[in-house]
């Protein structure tokens, strides 16, 4: 059954966080239900819908930025009492706005996320975890990453207590009382938690997870050990998934996955027999999509799904049709409703103008006087800067909350943009000196009515520095934010949970007088994925993977010494560069030592090989595609040629994209090769920088064995 | 017409009666209509499939409505023609989820449309796309497309999408209806 939703506006609050926005469950015979919603100026709005107009319920005064809001009560009443995290404070509403509740916890940090479950109340700032029940403290936790989020399972169901803490290194860690029961690892950074079905499923125990790469995942959480039930890939390299709920809106008797994205895109999953996840409906928005939930706002017995938008906009997609009444005039009727909300906008923008007319005349005057300080208007930009697996490279996501007019970056390393689909602006470069440190200059212009930009980039292993956004919406009077990104030395690294030990390794080792903390920093500056924190415990592991090559690395460190591991000779030799570079800017001696596995160059090379082949491959027919289309075109038919040929006139079009979309691929190879055969004779003491012409000509007439040959030669 | 019927006409206080013919396929709802137009303690619980036709009866503000619910089946679908002379306006239903007999629909209202009795008056024909409530419902646009309702040169009409079970759209409709100079 197809679904068709429409899409309704029915207010605007300010810039809001992810999981801010509820709907209060229906009270009575009429089963409308009221929207509760938080933004950053701390205010809470509780508004219901009557003919199309939202009319508030409560609305509280401004005040700190609202991080979360959750729905509580006692265990088996309805869940109608609003609960709030504000800074490091919990504030408690009744549905009609009074304030029952203001706890004040003894974090120092702000509250990240919180759960509500009757009277136990599950509080995370960015690394603790606290557990109060009736405001007194219980449970204490030190997670060793950041926190996204925090659920409980149901404590009516499972008969325990059961907090499960979503961290940003993929790992779920579940909790009892205050200590570590298991962790689960997924394969992405998750990024929300939600309990399968609303309620756990028939267990309880059923937990869903999505990623901040846009996957989705559905676990069981036994006493002692987790059991992967599902999960969604991201195929189609959707944004990171930001908000679910579960409601039947296709009205067949099983709820459904809701999904809201940090890419705008709102999707319903439905399940079939085997309770296995299927798409069913799909809608792009515009901006990022921070609360979702299902339910009925508009109109009694049309189900909708209510999403919050990261700059406030709450909006529904609604299974009422919107075009009820037509007749033979050609021209489409503009019902009462919407002629209303045209008089009314109009009327406020021309009182708006008239009053911004004055404003400005009074500042342009104002401004002229010396002594005086013109202020800057703030405004929130929330930005985003991963690593992508798929393709090995960084995408960056900047959102304003409103329109943007151009963004300009800078950056002091070598990159390359990449186009992407999605993005309507236009892009223009500017000549730059590289001689000055300055690598790329461009400006982005965004089309009007743009909130957010996304943004491709390709980095370079073994070359680090700043990327600099300065940011500019259409603001009076014009301001700019400047945002910096740093590119890592090992950029290209993500980090696992496991790696395969049999592979040949090279190994790195450092001794010398320096604490826990100061090697932590180094493997920080050198790595992504790295949480700023100083580990717990004297010593620590932590295992990545090249996205691009898919070589691994082991680093294991502890005050005084370290451990780094890999395949990859190339790895190794920046790591050196870079740890010797960072010990001698604090003046601290180092005794390195490495080991060199000589079979590790051949194996690296295999792994390059399949890929390096590929790209060869698809170079040369695309070099054909041209020559064949004009003889398709002159003999009318291709039946003539041989079976290879035609199969590249058949898959023209593919190959030919797929060759726009990777441009500087074989290039990068060779460059990695090239890299791999200076760093392996390096550590053996001999330049041979000379050389590097030769094994450009190898690599042009590409065959493994000369290659592997002239690697051990030379 | 009596003296004291014409100046009751006058001053509004007896209403205008009018003679309305409500057609479409079985299950469409015609019945399910009628039964919500009328006043609530009329309206009955149940509905069955109408045999052969039924007359009731309704007041609006403005016209009191005669209507003859007439049966949608097929072997009862040659009734409809000994009606025609008698109606001044046509209220045609259509269940708006049923695509497949989308077509039937409109081969009936095509036959209606081309009658004798029908053809050349204007006679007001108000459509209701039924069933809205449901989820893989069309909406009334395309329901007037998939009919070609463009195509009625000579007649007024107007489409209203309702919902029948709990009488949305079904005012908007009559409110048309009794705007026409019947």
């Amino acid at each position: 059954m197809e679904l068709n939703l429409n899409r309704v506006d029915y207010l605007q609050v300010g810039v809001t966080s992810q999981k801010t926005m509820r709907l209060l469950p229906a009270t009575g015979r009429r089963a409308i239900q009221k929207v509760v919603i938080a933004d950053h100026d701390g205010v809470v709005t509780c508004f219901g819908i009557k003919k199309g107009e939202a009319v508030p319920v409560f609305k509280t005064l401004p005040g700190q930025k609202v991080s979360r809001l959750e729905l509580g009560g006692a265990i088996g009443t309805p869940q109608e009492k609003i609960f709030i995290s504000v800074g490091s404070e919990v504030r408690g509403f009744t549905k009609k706005g009074k304030q029952f509740l203001s706890f004040e916890t003894n974090f120092t940090e702000i509250i990240r996320a919180m759960y509500v479950s009757g009277a136990d109340l599950f509080l995370c700032a960015n690394y603790i975890y606290n557990h109060y029940c009736d405001c007194k403290d219980q449970d204490y936790y030190l997670s060793s990453d950041k926190i996204n989020d925090i659920i409980c399972l149901p404590v009516e169901k499972v008969g325990h207590i059961a907090p499960i803490l979503a961290c940003q290194d993929r790992v779920l860690r579940v909790l009892k009382g205050s200590d570590l029961s298991y962790e689960v690892e997924v394969s992405g950074a998750p990024k929300v938690l939600a309990l399968h079905n609303g309620n756990g499923g028939d267990s309880g125990e059923d937990l869903l997870y999505g990623t901040s790469d846009g996957k989705l995942g559905l676990v069981q959480i036994t006493k002692s050990s987790p059991l992967h039930r599902w999960e969604i890939s991201n195929e189609k390299k959707r944004g990171g998934a930001l908000c679910v709920d579960y409601h039947d809106v296709l009205g067949d008797g099983v709820k459904e996955l809701l999904v809201g994205r940090d890419d705008g895109i709102v999707e319903i999953y439905g399940f079939d027999n085997n309770n296995e996840p299927v798409l069913r409906f799909e809608h792009t928005l515009s901006e990022s999509i921070t609360s979702i939930q299902g339910g009925c706002v508009g109109k009694e017995g049309y189900d909708e799904v209510l999403t919050a938008t990261y700059t406030g906009w709450v909006m529904g997609l609604t299974t009422e049709p919107i075009q009820r009444e037509a007749g033979p005039s050609d021209d489409l009727k503009i019902n009462q409703e919407m002629q209303n909300k045209v008089m009314n906008i109009r009327v406020e923008l021309e009182q708006l103008q008239m009053k911004v007319l004055q404003e400005r005349e009074k500042y342009q005057q104002s401004a002229q006087s010396s002594g005086t300080v013109s202020a800057v208007p703030v405004f929130s930009v929330n930005d985003k800067f991963t690593l992508n697996h798929d393709d090995a490279s960084y995408s960056l996501t900047v959102e304003v909350q409103t329109a943007i007019d151009n963004v300009l970056l800078q950056s002091d390393v070598p990159i390359d943009l990449l186009d992407v689909d999605k993005n309507s602006a236009v892009v223009s470069f500017s000549g730059c000196d590289a001689e000055n440190g300055n690598f790329l200059l461009a400006t982005y212009r965004c089309q009007a009515n743009t909130t957010r930009l996304e943004l491709k980039i390709r980095s370079i292993e073994g070359q680090h520095g700043t990327l600099q956004a300065y940011i500019t919406p259409r603001l009076q009077p014009k301001t700019c934010q400047v945002h910096q990104y740093q590119i890592k030395p090992l950029s290209l690294h993500q980090r696992t949970h496991v790696i395969d030990p049999n592979r040949p390794m090279n190994t790195l080792t450092l001794t010398g007088q320096f604490s826990f903390a100061e090697i932590h920093s180094w493997v920080v500056f050198c790595l992504p994925e790295v949480p700023d924190k100083v580990p717990v415990g004297d010593s620590v592991t932590f295992y990545f993977q090249n996205t691009f090559l898919e070589t691994q690395l082991e680093c294991s460190y502890k005050k005084g010494e370290g451990t780094f591991k890999s395949d990859n000779i190339s790895t190794i030799s920046i790591l050196k560069d870079i740890l010797t570079k960072e010990a001698t800017k604090r003046k601290i001696n180092l005794n390195i030592s490495y080991d060199v596995n000589e079979e590790s160059i051949n194996y690296t090379l295999n792994l390059i090989h399949p890929k390096l082949e590929h790209q060869l491959l698809l170079a040369k027919k695309v070099q054909l595609i041209d020559a064949l289309k004009e003889l398709q075109l002159y003999e009318g038919n291709v039946d003539f040629l041989i079976p290879e040929y035609r199969c590249i006139l058949e898959e023209a079009d593919s190959l030919l994209e797929e060759y726009k979309k990777q441009p500087a691929h074989l290039e990068r190879l060779y460059g990695m090769i090239t890299d791999l055969f200076i760093d392996k004779f390096k550590f053996k003491g001999t330049n041979v920088k000379t050389k590097v012409p030769l094994l450009l000509e190898i690599l042009d007439n590409y065959d493994p064995k000369s290659l592997m040959a002239f690697f051990d030669s030379a | 017409m009596g003296l004291f019927d014409k100046l009751a006409g006058w001053l509004g206080l007896k209403k205008k009666e009018v003679h309305v013919l409500c057609l479409g396929l079985d299950n469409s709802g015609k019945t399910t209509i009628i039964n919500c137009l009328k006043p609530s303690n009329a309206q009955v619980q149940d509905i069955v499939p109408t045999i052969g036709f039924s007359i009731e009866n309704f007041k609006t503000s403005g016209l009191s409505f005669t209507v003859f619910d007439m049966s949608g089946q097929g072997r009862y679908r040659n009734l409809w023609e000994h009606y025609y002379k008698e109606g001044q306006a046509i209220i045609f239903v259509i269940d708006s989820s049923d695509k497949l007999r989308m077509v039937v629909a409109k081969e009936e209202l095509d036959t209606l449309l081309n009658h004798p009795d029908i053809k050349h008056r204007r006679i007001p024909i108000l459509f209701f796309a039924n069933k809205m409530d449901l989820r893989d419902a069309l909406s009334s646009v395309k329901v007037s497309q998939m009919l070609c309702l463009e195509n009625i040169k000579d007649k007024a009409w107007h489409i209203c999408a309702s919902d029948a079970i709990k009488g949305e759209g079904l005012q908007e409709g009559v409110d048309w209806l009794q705007e026409m100079p019947l």
